[in-house]
């Protein structure tokens, strides 16, 4: 049972920002009532209260198992140096508010990519008819700071942002008879780490504001945002070096669609 | 179901229909089980009709057979000279509640009451394979009249009609059949067949799963063995690679005969390393498969349900073991069409992405709930985590000491 450490410190984290997450909720007070709105927000009515941040997120994969290994490329020699698609769903509960900045609040994430390939044989290294697959769930939870204060007292629609917590990555790799399995290890795992990531929303209401007022008086989506984010998921076990952990992280930039409602 | 005409006598008949049933041929609901097929027809089944009659007594109950553009109920198409229905059942009741048993092959023989031989009885199982009684593939209609008959031969009161179809003759085979090289399995593909009432195919494999000894005892192909281990190439006497036992050690120089028994043998293959799959291309060593033949039932090695399916696994092979396999489409009434061209291949050991992880030295796998050491960073990990929910928890504190 080593690895509950990293399951009680995920499972810690999350807690604990769920708390400050629970407190926030109870003052029941809207956020965009803070202080005195200027730029093109400073002509908008009052909005409906912004709790949460939901992002649609999309991007090119390609896991770091190779990097466990000084000459071996298991990955790249079944599924070449080609990226997969990625893809995702972030909530993240802005629970406070910070005057002059921005918010501030725990996300959660899970995505999905797969990988298949011919098989190789074993003889001459061709392919063969037989299917190999890898899938990877990569999920992560962290504290996120998204600057707005640009967007809400400018005429600059723009929104840094930064994430930074723990990841947590499922994987599972398959054959055209079922679950991969050598020596009677079955291959599926899961492997966790650190996850951080640096990004900016382009504030879709600047184009339209007026239909951003009505989006909101229908729907209670006060923002919504076209983002471009690098993303740093680093599953590697926290470091481990004994290979047994599947390097399913990976680097990569993401990009899609988030709503503050 | 048709209700006939009903005339002034008060003669009724009626077919439950929840109630009927057969002798043999019991399919899925998603296969006619009421239809009739080449198994049905060849097996002489019966099929059993519960009745419910009134005022029966004096009249003969008869149920004649006609196709879709028949009309039983007229003397002229029952007993006229171009009778275009023909007598599947002829008795006389003795309750209310009688059963009809009515034999496939008087359905499907059409032996209409001009032919020298005619009537209850008459189907033959050369009916069955008669190409004169069905040579499409698509199922046919045909309407049972479930009547009483006065003795001039004039319908008496109200009958029955009962449609069922017949499809006699499996689905044309697939073509472009090719077998793909895997661990103990072979990959099919081919070109979907065209018929319409396609339901799935089956596959046929020489040797079958399981009698793989037998047959390589038998063959005619030169056999070695080779350590895979140093995957030593070892020419067959033809001059064509080699294939790789390993499962044999300290063998590879042993030439066998394919004749020796209690080893093992692996047959001699041109394998073409070149191309993305090593594919074999040898003639199929076969006799038992012949393509444009009904396949024979006992070399059934698997298949797939869906029409549309233009790929499948044969699993449970052995490695280096030379597979025929030949495919044959299978219709709604389960039918099955004449088999496909020969393709052959030998399963082989393959590496799929996580055999490769560990032989590279990977230790991961087990399961979700497989648990490791994790390293220094866990703690940072979660340090981080935590200040970011202190921070969060600090200033929103703050804000609310300052707030009036």
């Amino acid at each position: 049972m080593r690895a509950a450490p990293a399951t009680f410190a995920c499972l810690a984290a999350v807690a604990l920002l769920g708390s400050t997450a629970s407190a926030r909720a109870d003052d029941d007070e809207p956020s965009g009532d803070v202080g005195p709105l200027t730029g093109y927000r400073s002509h908008r009515p009052s909005e409906s209260p912004q709790r949460f941040a939901l992002e649609l997120r999309f991007g090119p994969y390609r896991p770091d198992i190779d990097s466990d290994f000084d000459t071996a490329t298991p990955y790249d020699t079944v599924f070449g140096g080609g990226r997969r698609l990625y893809l995702g769903l972030e909530l993240d509960w802005q629970a406070l508010r910070i005057p002059g900045v921005g918010t501030l609040g725990p996300g959660l994430s899970v995505g999905y990519t797969h990988m298949s390939a011919n098989a190789k044989l074993s003889s001459t290294g061709a392919d063969s008819a037989e299917q190999t697959t890898l899938s990877i769930m990569p999920m992560y939870a962290v504290g996120v700071l998204r600057i707005d204060v640009l967007a809400r007292e400018t005429a600059i629609p723009l929104v840094p942002y930064a994430k930074a917590g723990l990841g947590y990555g499922l994987w599972w790799a398959a054959n055209d008879t079922g679950t991969s399995t050598v020596d009677g290890v079955k291959g599926r795992g899961a492997t966790a780490g650190t996850h951080w990531a640096l990004g900016g929303m382009f504030l879709l209401d600047a184009i339209d504001p007026r239909a951003s007022v009505q989006l909101d008086n229908e729907t209670g989506v006060n923002n919504s945002y076209f983002y471009f984010e690098w993303m740093r998921s680093n599953l590697d076990g926290f470091g481990d070096s004994t290979h047994s952990k599947l390097r399913v992280g990976t680097s990569t930039w993401v990009m899609g669609l988030a709503l503050e409602m | 179901m048709l209700a006939l005409a009903a005339s002034a006598q008060a003669q009724t008949v009626t077919v439950t229909e929840s109630g009927i049933s057969r002798d043999t041929g019991f399919r899925s609901q998603a296969q006619n089980p009421l239809w009739i097929s080449l198994a049905d027809c060849t097996a002489d089944d019966v099929l059993h009709f519960p009745l419910q009659v009134a005022n029966y007594s004096g009249y003969s109950l008869e149920v004649w057979a006609g196709g879709a553009s028949a009309d039983c109920r007229t003397t002229e198409s029952r007993n006229g000279t171009a009778a275009a229905c023909w007598q599947a059942y002829a008795g006389t009741p003795t309750s209310i509640t009688p059963t009809v048993d009515i034999r496939v092959r008087d359905v499907i023989g059409q032996h209409h009451p001009y032919d020298s031989t005619h009537g209850p009885g008459a189907g033959t199982l050369a009916d069955c394979s008669s190409t004169s009684v069905q040579s499409a593939g698509a199922p046919q209609a045909v309407t049972l009249y479930f009547m009483f008959v006065q003795s001039g031969g004039a319908l008496a009161g109200s009958g029955y009609a009962w449609n069922t179809k017949f499809d006699l003759v499996g689905p044309t085979a697939p073509s472009g059949v090719s077998a793909g090289i895997g661990e103990q399995l072979l990959v099919l593909d081919w070109t979907q067949s065209v018929d319409t009432d396609l339901l799935g195919y089956n596959f046929y494999c020489d040797p079958t799963p399981g009698n793989e000894a037998a047959a390589a005892h038998g063959g005619a192909f030169d056999a070695s063995i080779v350590d895979a281990a140093t995957a030593d190439a070892i020419e067959c006497d033809d001059g064509s690679a080699s294939v790789t036992d390993a499962g044999a050690d300290d063998a590879a120089d042993a030439d066998l005969d394919a004749g020796d028994a209690g080893t093992k043998l692996p047959l001699c293959s041109s394998l073409d390393a070149g191309s993305d799959a090593a594919v074999y291309t040898g003639s199929c060593p076969t006799s038992t498969l012949v393509p444009g033949q009904l396949p024979p039932a006992t070399h059934y090695c698997g298949g797939v349900t869906s029409p549309t399916a233009t790929s499948g696994r044969i699993e449970g092979l052995q490695n280096f073991y030379l597979y025929s396999v030949a495919i044959a489409g299978v219709d709604s009434v389960g039918n099955v069409g004449p088999i496909s061209d020969i393709a052959c291949e030998e399963p082989q050991p393959v590496d799929d992405f996580f055999k490769l992880y560990r032989r590279a030295g990977g230790q991961a796998g087990g399961g979700f709930c497989a648990t490791s050491h994790v390293g220094q960073g866990a703690a940072s990990g979660f340090a981080l985590v935590a200040a970011v929910g202190v921070a969060t928890l600090l200033v929103r504190r703050r804000r609310r000491r300052g707030a009036p």
